[in-house]
């Protein structure tokens, strides 16, 4: 078994707001190990962003943090913000859904790759312009040396995606934060960005956190896969597993609703209701008012996520595996 | 086993509101003298009394209950006289504003809407008036019509107007190309009907946060140009007028000059403060900054 | 021949736009968004376009809709040239084709309520009779299934999928023979999708409206579509009955989509390269570049549309073939 590279203990993060509180992660707890990838998939407001957020420690001052954060077994909740920025770049990188807005639109490729292979990477000075068009070449960009003097707003967006990943790839972070990144991409491009990211993990034995509401590509590139349901996690699990046999409702009916090439129904399955008001605070299991099989306890008790390591639930009507 | 929820029940906390209510009042004050000044005064504010002359304060030693903020050079009530100042700043900042407001409106759609050569002839004139220097523009219309209060509405407006088009044509740009205006296009709405349901609402609101911020320029502006001696002519009274009127008698007489003065500032806070509260619940997207 | 069967045909249609001229002394230069697109939408029936980005299925949308004018060829909508028509003209064709767009918060007029919203149509088309309005607003969103309250309430209270609903109500209320969907799901939760989805269906049964439906996501469209065509870089490179391109893609590109869609759990070899700068368009084929069945006759010659396989399929592709099928799968 891996060590563990990340730990995430009771994590609970409310957004404090001018007239009520958010409530957007409640009491989430999961850990990785080195090299594995895993998907965290949910829907708007199921707090898949927000956990991200917290672990890079980009969230607003508005947000108030319970619980641990602790990668190698240091607790990130509780670094100064010197001392995280150290972090951030050297051990845990980032990608956005949007690329434009983590490039400096003033400043051409090649400056921003050489800034980070210097800063962050530690490169010697001369070497930066080498390395940088290796970074390039790596992310199977195409006649880089001429990218190399291009700005921002010159490349596509897949292109502009691939620069990112080539950035953070070049300082061989241990943990890669991936938030959405393909979400945005057609989908031609987003089959080479998942092929991008298996490559570093083969190569650098890095681990990613892959965030996303597109349950096929977590399908395609994650090893395990946690899904989160208003702010909680509802079912976490080995990906063939968990869509192959879905064992909480809400990850069933999810499965259930998108259509597949390979039949066609005349009809969608389509989980009825709304996702929760996450400023009430919610007594009970969350998804219970859309669930098809809920009993009262569900409407009155919180299940907790039980179960084996490797295959979790949060549901009272789940067999149990105590 | 797992208990009810009671990790997140917190009690009931009172609403936080940044609401600047101190300001708000002032400015409701202000209002109403504006409105009702000749009711509320204590006294004519053009009678003169030469038995009271240059009283102080009531707090001050020699002052009295009567003149609750003391007596001019001729014995004029000085609160009373800031009471009909308070009716002239505000009608002023109110008419001219209504009045650049509606023609910077009107010209700031045709030119949003409309773009191309329209749109450029347009942009072009609105960057010739922000260009004017004010008090110079002033000093020719004063001159060309003559002084007064009707005058300097029409110069406080001409000099206003542009910035009312530059962010109206910006915003109607920005809210032209959004899907439902596309959408009313297709239900097979008429153009005229596109602008007046569509593009007015939804640019009006920035329109009004300009227009508050603006009645505290317009004061100043105002008071400024009577000062000079443009603007209210005696025997109508203005904050203005009554710091020129008071400079001779600085060093005796400090709140002939300091109290005008005061409330100058004391308005034009007031009405930023309220102006800025609606800036951030109406404009959250900033346009009004970027546009003037 | 206008054809009492046929709500929309578009034919030889063709859209250039032009750019700003790159610098003081660069020529001018232009984007051919749409290149001689032909196509035909019976009643009743949904033809679905698929593409992705600079395939041009959103300029189709905007021609349909006579947002953008086509800088050659026709558009006909129920027999008539959509852009010969006098205003008046206009007005009572707009009747019979209305719209629903991608995005559910700009789709909607932030300071109107949803019961003025969803019967603005029939208020363009002349209808002022006040009560007549109101129940069919009601009417309207029953349809959508949207509560009677919802009429007098303003926009921002509604979540994605609701304000989609209200975006549909508002499509039906002329009772239009058309509507046209651009990504109409595409940026809705994957559980809201389903709903939508499936009322956009059931509309369709019981009121027998014609569709063109506009995503990126094949498997969507193929849910929803009787005709499938697919656009790239402007042109249409395959169309035909939507089971039969499913099950035999003729033209590389749908191919790679269908293998890359039905691939669930492995990531589908790359598809190496990206489509062509549009301002200068390559000679021959513009998919030769990551085509691995390009031969030297598509570098220099497009390929046209031509038959393939069953009736009414058609692929640009000279090499399309059963061989080929074979592979795809």
């Amino acid at each position: 078994m891996n060590a563990e590279l990340l730990k995430i203990e009771g994590l609970s993060v409310t957004f404090r707001g001018a007239r009520n509180d958010l409530y957007a992660l409640r009491d989430v707890s999961f850990s990785i190990g080195g090299g594995e990838m895993v998907g965290i998939v949910g829907e708007s407001g199921c707090g898949k962003s927000t956990l991200l957020a917290a672990v890079s420690r980009t969230l607003p001052a508005s947000a108030k943090i319970d619980g641990r954060i602790v990668f190698e077994g240091t607790d990130l909740t509780a670094l100064s913000e010197t001392a995280m920025r150290q972090m951030r770049g050297r051990k845990i990188g980032t990608i956005v859904q949007n690329p434009m807005t983590a490039l400096d639109p003033l400043f051409t490729i090649g400056n921003q790759i050489e800034e980070v292979l210097k800063h962050r990477a530690g490169a010697a000075r001369e070497s930066v312009g080498r390395l940088a068009l290796d970074a390039l070449q790596s992310v199977q960009i195409a006649a880089p040396k001429s990218r190399l003097k291009q700005y921002p707003h010159q490349l596509s967006g897949g292109m502009r995606q691939r620069v990112l990943i080539a950035m953070n790839a070049c300082c061989r972070p241990k943990l890669l934060l991936a938030d959405e990144p393909t979400t945005a991409l057609d989908v031609t491009v987003q089959e080479s960005i998942l092929q991008l990211f298996q490559a570093i993990r083969h190569e650098q034995g890095a681990s990613i956190i892959l965030v996303t509401h597109d349950l096929g590509v977590v399908r395609k590139l994650c090893d395990r896969v946690l899904v989160m349901y208003a702010g909680r996690i509802v079912e976490q699990g080995q990906v063939p597993d968990v869509f192959d046999a879905p064992m909480h409702p809400y990850t069933r009916a999810l499965v259930r609703s998108i259509p597949s090439g390979n039949d066609h129904p005349d009809e969608l399955y389509a989980i009825p209701g709304q996702v929760p008001d996450l400023t009430r605070n919610i007594v009970g299991c969350a998804f219970a008012q859309r669930c098809e099989i809920a009993t009262s306890r569900c409407h009155q008790h919180t299940p907790d996520l039980t179960g084996p390591d490797l295959r979790r639930v949060a549901c009272w009507e789940q067999p149990r595996h105590d | 086993m797992a208990v009810v929820d009671t990790a997140f029940l917190r009690p009931r906390r009172r609403r936080r509101t940044d609401a600047p209510v101190v300001a708000a009042l002032f400015c409701a004050v202000l209002v109403a003298w504006a409105i009702a000044a000749p009711l509320l005064m204590p006294f004519d504010p053009n009678a003169p009394n030469f038995e009271s002359v240059l009283r102080p304060p009531f707090w001050e030693e020699d002052g009295s209950r009567a003149h609750l903020l003391g007596t001019d050079q001729l014995g004029r009530d000085i609160l009373s006289r800031i009471m009909l100042g308070a009716q002239v700043s505000l009608l002023t900042a109110f008419v001219a504003t209504v009045c650049a407001g509606t023609f910077g409106i009107a010209l700031g759609i045709v030119g949003g809407y409309a773009g191309g050569l329209i749109d450029m002839a347009l942009m072009r004139l609105v960057d010739t008036f922000l260009a004017l220097p004010f008090i110079l523009m002033a000093l020719a219309l004063v001159a060309a019509l003559g002084a007064g209060l009707g005058n300097i509405i029409v110069v406080i407006a001409l000099t206003n107007w542009a910035r009312y088009a530059r962010l109206v044509r910006s915003e109607v740009l920005s809210v032209k190309s959004r899907p439902f205006v596309d959408l009313a296009k297709v239900s097979g709405l008429s153009e005229t009907a596109i602008v007046l349901r569509h593009i007015l609402p939804n640019v009006l609101n920035s329109v009004l946060v300009l227009a508050v911020l603006d009645i505290a320029r317009t004061i100043i502006l105002e008071s400024s140009l009577s000062f000079l001696g443009l603007g209210v002519q005696p025997p109508d009274v203005s904050w203005g007028l009554m710091l020129a009127d008071g400079r001779n008698y600085m060093l005796v007489a400090w709140w002939l000059t300091a109290l005008p003065g005061a409330f100058i500032a004391l308005a034009v806070l007031s009405f930023n403060a309220v102006g800025e509260w609606a800036k951030r619940h109406f404009d959250p997207r900033g346009s009004v900054e970027t546009a003037i | 021949m206008t054809d009492e069967t046929t709500v929309v045909e578009f034919k030889g249609v063709t859209k250039r736009f032009k750019l700003p001229r790159a610098g003081f002394f660069g020529g001018s230069r232009c984007v051919t968004a749409l290149d001689d697109v032909s196509f035909k939408v019976a009643r009743g029936t949904t033809l679905g376009v698929v593409g992705e980005s600079g395939s041009g299925k959103s300029t189709l949308a905007r021609i349909l809709l006579r947002l953008e004018t086509p800088s050659a060829g026709t558009v006909e909508v129920v027999g008539q040239d959509l852009f010969a028509l006098s205003l008046d003209e206009l007005r009572a064709l707009r009747r019979r084709v209305q719209a629903v767009f991608q995005d559910p918060y700009g789709s909607l007029n932030p300071r109107q309520r949803v019961g003025s919203i969803v019967v603005e149509p029939l208020v363009a088309q002349g209808q002022r009779d006040k009560l007549a309005l109101r129940s069919r607003a009601q009417e309207l969103l029953a349809m959508v299934g949207l509560p009677e309250r919802a009429l007098g309430q303003p926009v921002h209270e509604f979540s994605g999928g609701q304000r989609q609903r209200i975006a549909i109500a508002r499509a039906l209320s002329v009772k239009p023979e058309l509507i046209v969907l651009d990504e109409p799901t595409s940026s809705l939760d994957v559980s809201i999708r389903a709903q939508i989805l499936n009322i956009l269906k059931t509309l369709q049964r019981e009121l027998r409206i014609s569709y063109v439906f506009i995503g990126h996501d094949l498997q969507t469209v193929r849910f929803m579509s009787t005709t499938l065509c697919v656009m790239y870089f402007g042109r249409i490179v395959e169309i035909g009955p939507a089971a039969e391109v499913f099950a035999c893609p003729a033209h590389p590109y749908t191919g790679m989509l269908l293998r890359i869609a039905r691939s669930r759990d492995a990531i589908v070899p790359a598809p190496v390269g990206e489509p062509p700068d549009p301002v200068t368009p390559p000679q021959g084929c513009a998919f030769r570049s990551r085509c691995q069945r390009a031969t030297s006759v598509c570098e220099t010659l497009e390929p046209p549309l031509r038959g393939v396989g069953g009736a009414h399929h058609y692929a640009a592709c000279h090499n399309a073939g059963a061989r080929v099928n074979s592979l795809a799968r």
